[in-house]
């Protein structure tokens, strides 16, 4: 019954966080002799945590009343921020093998 | 012997400077079919109470129990909502979206859906929904909950008439299955459905023994 919660508030850190962590990443790479590697690398280092926490801290200050309808449903923000940490990796992690795989072929 | 299901704080310490102490040890109790009505002035601390007793705001001390067990953060046991004063669900989220995102049984889902004003709701924005309409799914949305306690800060605040109307009634329905915990400045619709008075003053919670005593500690005398 929570887990829609979590699925919810996935939903809604990832696209501001992919957005966020793909333009850090183009800018910190642009200069980059092999860009495609490079952006790689700092994306998926960038997802789950500068992207991540900056994304959260929005969210944080702009719907700060909403933490009680995660709190109603017996959740607590460090669980949930965790959840979302760990989704980030693991969505990071398959994004780097998917890619790496296609290049090698 | 039937298990008695009740919420027990006592020992409630909290100050948001060291200077001023604003609970000095503020105790309250509700038993399901129990409706108490926390009243005391504005900045008595009524909210932080009610925060700490759900969870959302640690204390210098406290000790809560809930249906017997003491727990640390009582929101992670699921036995106990909280109502804000301010709206807690996200603004931009379609009515029966919300529902289905927070009710989980079907069952729970389609009652809510078909409860007769919420219905012509479930297809709005919740920014697009009056105060009171908003209140109400609210506090729907918090009864369709497994929980057996519930803190309402501030239900009746800038509603209509007919609204705070809906919502009383809705908790008197709901009194045999749950307890709720109600704090108001419109202290007459408190009165109306409270069976139990409870005043918080000086940091502390006295337990009125009927209406009139109010009259002695926080309103105009000959009010009853």
């Amino acid at each position: 019954m929570r887990d829609p919660l979590y699925v919810y508030f996935i939903k809604n850190t990832f696209w501001i966080n992919l957005a966020l962590s793909a333009l850090f990443a183009v800018l910190g790479t642009a200069q980059s002799d092999d860009f495609g590697a490079a952006f790689l690398t700092a994306f998926s280092l960038l997802f789950p945590t500068l992207g991540y926490a900056i994304t959260l801290l929005a969210l944080h200050s702009f719907h700060r009343k909403t933490k009680y309808m995660y709190h109603n449903m017996g959740i607590s923000l460090f669980r949930l921020y965790l959840a979302g940490f760990l989704f980030n990796l693991l969505f990071a992690a398959a994004l780097n093998i998917i890619i790496t795989l296609i290049w090698r072929m | 012997m039937e298990d008695v299901k009740e919420l027990y704080a006592d020992s409630v310490q909290f100050s948001y400077t060291p200077a001023q102490q604003l609970l000095t040890g503020a105790y309250l109790k509700c038993r399901v079919g129990d409706v108490v009505g926390l009243l005391g002035r504005n900045g008595c601390g009524k909210s932080t109470l009610m925060k700490i007793i759900f969870g959302a705001l640690k204390a210098q001390h406290s000790y809560i129990m809930i249906n017997g067990k003491r727990t640390g953060r009582p929101f992670l046991t699921k036995k106990i909502g909280y109502l804000p004063q301010h709206s807690f669900v996200p603004t931009y989220e379609k009515v029966s979206n919300l529902i289905h995102l927070m009710v989980g049984e079907q069952q729970a889902t389609d009652s809510l859906l078909n409860d007769i004003r919420i219905r012509d709701l479930k297809d709005k924005k919740v920014y697009q929904l009056s105060a009171g309409e908003l209140r109400y799914l609210e506090i729907c949305l918090l009864i369709a909950q497994p929980t057996d306690f519930l803190l309402l800060d501030e239900p009746f605040s800038g509603l209509e008439p007919l609204y705070t109307e809906y919502i009383a009634e809705l908790i008197v329905s709901f009194k045999d299955k749950k307890g709720f915990v109600i704090s108001d400045h419109q202290y007459n619709n408190v009165l109306d459905i409270a069976t139990h008075l409870v005043l918080l003053q000086n940091g502390g919670c006295r337990t009125l023994k009927d209406k009139k005593e109010l009259e002695f500690f926080y309103i105009p005398e000959g009010t009853f």
